[in-house]
């Protein structure tokens, strides 16, 4: 508000003490100020128009184009191999794994995760160790994480089949990774494993702002431990809430390591997502051209989600 | 100004010279100073040091050709390779395997080295049928200079067979008798492991080619469902869904958890290669045996084999200098350092072949007989995509019994009857 009368005497309003002094002067100095910030974004826009804008142009190019990975593009297509997706018998099952996958690997992490934020927002000894031991599960790398659960489910000499036989749970091991039925919830499983921890310290970060008397008014007003954490503690860790699930929604539904290693989409296709199929598509068939489409049908949808973060993410800013 | 005329010609020339650098991949060098070949590999068994070794002796007995060796993770080595030749860079010889020949010649990523093979005069020291896996079907051109391969045997864990009281098979019926019989959920065992994940489509393939099926017939045209191959395809697959002789989680497993049940005999038999015998001896001793794959009715024994040979790629600046690398690794002393490494593959040699300890040790002359019947992938273009997702998804499927074995293998033909 208070800018609006010198950006209006700036401009050369009329009515203004300003434009009463000098009131055709050419103010070239906010120019100068726009063409500076340009020069200093230049870096910037150089490195994400090349890395980022170049292949995700040339990605889409691919995708209506019969593509070549040697001599390049062969043909134009038009929509043909979004048509041919679309119309494949396997495209059902393959799109159902991919909102399994992603939407179940969330849900699950947000839920968990808010109740370890809880946890580790708590008192108790050695809560910085703790916090930092809950962050391994996050910082050890996809290959490794998938590797390890192949050795904890193996059905013959794993440590997980091994106790439940020893439990009496079960009495012949339970092929976690090779039945259609399990494979795809014991991937979801192990990402949710691997995922939890990021939301829990990202919602631990929003509760530590969490103004203590603010709790304590709510309480004194009468609101019991729901009321507080719906009426105070949630409206403040929300937007960090839903930041943190868009971003995660959009990195699961592209993550492709855990399934590639530890079922390779199997068994069948039951475990088998749109970005494994746009990998397998792309580099094993040599189908560049319909690896691409697979992913754009991808990133098509994601981008609702993209949008959305961008609109949370401004409106952050704007606060 | 000078300052930054300067500076601005500084960074050109350092982007002019990074271009120049990162656009050369293979190496012609001018002038006197020798040509470095980039050769790309992959190692079964990544802590062996004979590669190095060799490349260390290449370089310091030529003058005019260094090798500059660049080992990769074989799950990722085709990607790599793959990308890396659609940009022109990297790699200006690399190591191969044959059923990637029908995917990377028509698409001209590498290069016919006939001419290069015709001029060589260790030419005829190569075991004659090793050449065509090198070759595409009814093309005489070579795309490949044969280096290493293996062929598939039945491994068999003999105490079992005492215990169990069964005969070692020699046809697929008996085999199926000996798995069954093998089997018992609640001692945790089991008579063999299909494996229906990665790299399942050898000792698939193997064991169709005993049974008779072949994957191309004499016009070259595709005959996965030709009776024989539908028979001998139901025979592998009655292992899980008739007599439940598969230990829990075969039908995804790749090669690790094979090797692993195998070993402590959890699975009372394993298709594979030499490349496990030391291994195999060593935790097994005296009770591992090795046998042919069983056949249909015991004679006429067939196997498959798995060539691992050279190419030269296409971007290759000097494909002399490449050749003269892979032709010098086909030679006897190279040849014999490596076949008697971990790496566990035989030579393509005929001198290297009858000679220590190939042609004392009875194991290996099984398998190196074998070579001389076996028939291996056709260098189709499906091949590399069958073995890197769709015999996965198609055994797999008819393992669980969603689909039928003709359907399966009605699927495989279609990807490998396509262009």
């Amino acid at each position: 508000m208070t800018m609006t009368p010198t950006r209006a005497a700036g401009a050369g309003a009329p009515g203004t003490r300003r434009a009463a002094v000098a009131p055709a002067a050419p103010r070239p100095r906010p120019r100068r100020r726009g063409l500076e910030a340009y020069v200093y974004l230049a870096p910037a826009i150089v490195l994400v128009g090349s890395f980022a804008g170049y292949p995700l142009v040339r990605s889409v190019w691919f995708a209506f184009n019969e593509v070549n990975p040697f001599s390049g593009v062969q043909g134009f297509v038009g929509v043909q191999h979004f048509v041919d997706i679309v119309t494949h018998p396997d495209f059902a099952q393959i799109g159902r794994n991919t909102l399994v996958w992603t939407f179940g690997a969330v849900a699950l992490q947000l839920l968990l995760g808010l109740v370890g934020a809880h946890l580790l927002n708590a008192r108790f000894a050695l809560r910085g160790v703790y916090r930092g031991l809950a962050m391994i599960p996050w910082a050890t790398p996809s290959v490794l994480v998938a590797l390890m659960w192949i050795w904890i489910l193996d059905p013959n000499h794993g440590v997980l089949n091994g106790a439940l036989r020893a439990l009496g749970v079960t009495d012949r091991p339970i092929a976690f990774l090779s039945e259609s039925s399990t494979a795809l919830p014991t991937l979801v499983a192990v990402d949710v494993w691997q995922g939890v921890p990021l939301f829990a310290v990202m919602i631990l970060a929003a509760l530590q702002g969490v103004a203590p008397e603010l709790r304590e008014a709510a309480a004194m007003d009468g609101c019991g431990p729901v009321g507080v954490f719906r009426h105070v503690v949630l409206p403040a860790i929300l937007p960090t809430i839903l930041i943190t699930t868009l971003l995660r929604l959009i990195w699961t539904a592209n993550y492709v390591d855990l399934v590639l290693i530890m079922t390779g989409g199997g068994p069948g296709l039951s475990s088998t997502t749109l970005s494994l199929q746009s990998y397998v598509t792309a580099y094993k068939a040599m189908d560049f051209g319909g690896g691409a489409a697979y992913a754009v049908l991808q990133a098509a949808v994601l981008s609702v989600l993209v949008v959305l973060y961008i609109r949370l993410t401004a409106k952050g800013a704007r606060r | 100004m000078n300052a930054r005329r300067t500076a601005r010609a500084v960074a050109l020339s350092t982007a002019a010279v990074t271009l120049m650098a990162a656009c050369g991949g293979a190496a012609a060098d001018t002038g006197d100073a020798p040509t470095t070949v980039e050769y790309w590999l992959w190692q079964d068994d990544a802590t062996d040091s004979t590669w190095g070794d060799l490349a260390a002796d290449f370089n310091a007995s030529h003058d005019d050709v260094q090798v500059n060796i660049t080992t990769i993770p074989l799950e990722q080595y085709q990607d790599r390779l793959l990308t890396a030749a659609s940009s022109g860079t990297g790699a200006c010889a690399a190591r191969s395997k044959d059923w990637w020949l029908g995917q990377f010649a028509p698409q001209g990523m590498i290069a016919d080295i006939t001419e290069h093979v015709d001029a060589w005069d260790g030419k005829d020291d190569v075991i004659e049928s090793l050449w065509d896996t090198g070759r595409l079907p009814g093309d005489d051109a070579v795309y490949m200079l044969p280096h290493q391969y293996v062929t598939l045997w039945l491994y068999y864990n003999k105490d079992r067979f005492a215990q169990a009281g069964v005969e070692p098979p020699t046809t697929q019926q008996e085999f199926l008798d000996a798995a069954a019989a093998l089997t018992d959920p609640a001692a945790g065992r089991y008579g063999f492991d299909v494996r229906g994940g990665a790299g399942g489509q050898d000792q698939w393939l193997a064991w169709m080619f005993a049974g008779g099926a072949d994957v191309v017939d004499a016009d070259g045209e595709v005959a996965l469902t030709s009776p024989e191959a539908v028979a001998a395809n139901e025979r592998y697959l009655s292992v899980v869904t008739e007599l439940d002789a598969a230990p829990p989680g075969s039908i995804t497993a790749a090669f690790a958890p094979v090797q692993t049940n195998f070993a402590a005999g959890t699975t009372a038999m394993m298709i594979h290669h030499p490349g496990s015998l030391n291994a195999m001896r060593e935790t097994l001793g005296d009770a591992l045996g090795v046998l042919p794959i069983p056949s249909v009715d015991g004679t006429e024994p067939a196997t498959l084999t798995s060539m691992s040979g050279n190419v030269v790629l296409e971007s290759c600046q000097d494909k002399d200098a490449a050749f003269e690398w892979i032709s010098w690794l086909a030679t006897e002393e190279p040849m014999r350092a490596i076949s008697t490494s971990i790496q566990g593959q035989l030579p393509v040699l005929e001198s290297v072949a009858g000679a220590e300890p190939f042609a004392t040790d009875p194991d290996l002359q099984l398998a190196v007989e074998a070579a001389r019947t076996a028939k291996s992938w056709p260098a189709l273009p499906g091949v590399a995509q069958l073995a890197a997702k769709e015999f996965q998804t198609q055994v797999q499927l008819a393992l669980q019994g969603d689909q039928t074995g003709e359907e399966m293998l009605t699927r495989l033909s279609q990807l490998l009857e396509q262009d």
